[in-house]
């Protein structure tokens, strides 16, 4: 089935590692003209290296980090040296605040909603214009599905992906009428069989501590010095420990799951009682 | 091509979705079993796909409402093409009238094919699928389903029953046999639609036409079969979607948006 892409501007960003890195070489094979956003020089070369083997009519690195609001106009303006964007992919994000929400510090919640949210409505922003003049267009959001089931432990990720699908869906109703398709998709977890080819950010990438850290209810448990005051009081019925707020297991069906199944989840509601305990 | 060699059993094939979808998939290289109960139809859609083609669709007489012809012909198709790799099941009927005049024989009559026939076809291909340890199945629901549809209560009602039961199915069968299966939710223009558009008085149908207009982002009408709908087909029997499961695709153009 022809896709059509051949020649075509598709901007990809967090193209650096796994789900973005994978998306902008599906393209490259398809013969678009791949644009690769990222903070990361070495790991973006490498995008592109592989991008232009796998038979990218073009591809380019364009070095920004989108927490710099005025990098999506910056983004969008290397772009437009290639042609009109007929596709944007608006990957960037990530789950960087892991924990209980009654433990979060609020002074981190903007940081999380900038990277999840703000990235994608500045980068859609500064594209739209064009794709109006054109009358045509495509804008697919990386989601989560964090977005539409809320993930445990990652309530400001959850949020703000569930944030994105509104956005894709009003951001649908709104350019539709030019003829631009605005979609999310919303995967679950992803492992790519080469994380050392991703950007040094990237917390697949085999020196990050992102997964031994993910999952640890507190600041204590992830190796980090515990704030004076956070910690949760004791209870009156504890019976002679410490006792702080627990993070239930997750159902162990998958591999970053952390869903507490109050019903059992066909788990046996003694052992999960066991380890509340 | 991404069907290649893939066996695939294809119901509903007489006209509308299921007469593009075997045009669609023997253009992209897939072996065919197309069943239809109406026998010249499904005939005359089955040359029409096989024309330009390998000539690899072949047609079978079948009412998915009746469980032993079900059966049967599944068998006599499985043994046609020497397995069974996915199931489009398209074949579904719609009626209208107020929902507080819905008799006991509209409702058996429905559900018998909208739900039963789903069921009938499912089960079948469960049978054959899980003996080579994988498949895909697509079943079609509406998004009568997910948003509701004025004076077609019942149709929608059997819709939603086939969501359910392919959401369950995806998991159950997901786990035990390696089975896929996801929901398909078509705005597009088919036979089915232009009859029930042909009876409404020239008044109401402008009505309606203007009010879709307005409803639909992406071109303002219902969708053509062969652009629209077939390409999403093709990625859903093929390997290219082999991870996803249990999810509702609404091929719509932005109508209604009742799921994300």
């Amino acid at each position: 089935m022809d896709t059509e892409l051949a020649g075509q501007v598709v901007v990809v960003t967090g193209a650096t590692a796994n789900i973005g890195r994978a998306i902008a070489l599906a393209f490259a094979s398809k013969g678009a003209r791949v644009v690769a956003v990222g903070r990361d020089r070495e790991a973006g070369e490498r995008v592109t290296a592989e991008a232009q083997a796998r038979g990218a009519q073009r591809a380019v690195f364009v070095e920004e980090d989108l927490l710099d609001p005025a990098a999506a106009i910056r983004i969008a303006e290397a772009a437009a040296e290639l042609g009109s964007i007929a596709v944007l992919v608006n990957n960037v994000g990530g789950n960087v605040g892991t924990g209980l929400f009654v433990e979060s510090d609020p002074n981190t919640w903007l940081g999380d909603l900038d990277l999840n949210l703000l990235t994608i409505l500045r980068m859609t922003h500064a594209i739209l214009p064009d794709m109006i003049e054109r009358q045509a267009g495509r804008i697919i959001n990386i989601d989560s599905t964090a977005g539409l089931v809320g993930d445990y432990l990652l309530p400001l990720y959850s949020t703000a992906k569930a944030a994105v699908h509104g956005f894709t869906r009003t951001l649908a109703k709104e350019v539709g009428q030019h003829g631009i398709t605005v979609n999310c998709v919303a995967p679950y977890g992803t492992m790519a069989a080469n994380p050392a080819a991703f950007s040094r950010g990237s917390r697949f990438h085999p020196q990050s501590d992102f997964f031994q850290k993910l999952g640890k209810s507190s600041p204590e448990d992830r190796g980090e010095n515990e704030a004076p005051g956070r910690r949760a009081p004791e209870r009156p019925g504890a019976t002679g420990r410490h006792r702080r707020r627990r993070v239930v297991p997750c159902c162990q069906q998958h591999q970053f799951c952390h869903r507490p199944d109050t019903a059992g989840g066909g788990r046996d509601p003694a052992l999960i009682e066991r380890e509340l305990r | 091509m991404q069907l290649e060699n893939k066996r695939i059993i294809v119901t509903g094939c007489a006209s509308g979705i299921g007469a593009g979808t075997i045009r669609a998939f023997a253009r992209e290289g897939a072996i065919i079993c197309a069943l239809d109960r109406d026998a010249a139809g499904g005939e005359a859609a089955v040359s029409e796909a096989n024309t330009g083609s390998g000539g690899s669709v072949h047609f079978y007489h079948c009412d998915i409402a009746e469980r032993d012809q079900v059966f049967d012909v599944f068998r006599d198709a499985e043994a046609a093409m020497g397995g069974l790799d996915v199931l489009v099941n398209v074949a579904g009927i719609e009626n209208s009238g107020a929902a507080e005049d819905f008799t006991d024989e509209d409702l058996s009559h429905m559900w018998s094919v909208n739900i039963n026939g789903t069921v009938h076809t499912n089960q079948a291909a469960c049978k054959l699928m899980q003996k080579q340890g994988a498949g895909a199945i697509i079943n079609f629901s509406s998004d009568a389903a997910l948003a509701g549809m004025p004076n077609s209560a019942a149709y929608a009602a059997s819709k939603g029953a086939v969501l359910a039961w392919t959401k369950t199915i995806a998991y159950e069968w997901g786990v035990k046999f390696n089975i896929r299966c996801n929901t398909v939710c078509p705005a597009i223009r088919t036979p089915m639609y232009e009859a029930w558009l042909a009876g409404l008085t020239e008044e109401d149908r402008q009505a309606h036409l203007a009010a879709e207009k307005l409803r639909v982002p992406i071109g303002g009408s219902m969708g053509d079969v062969d652009k629209d709908m077939a390409p999403v087909m093709v990625f859903l029997a093929s390997d290219a979607s082999k991870f996803i499961d249990g999810q509702i695709f609404c091929v719509n153009g932005g109508r209604n948006m009742v799921r994300g």
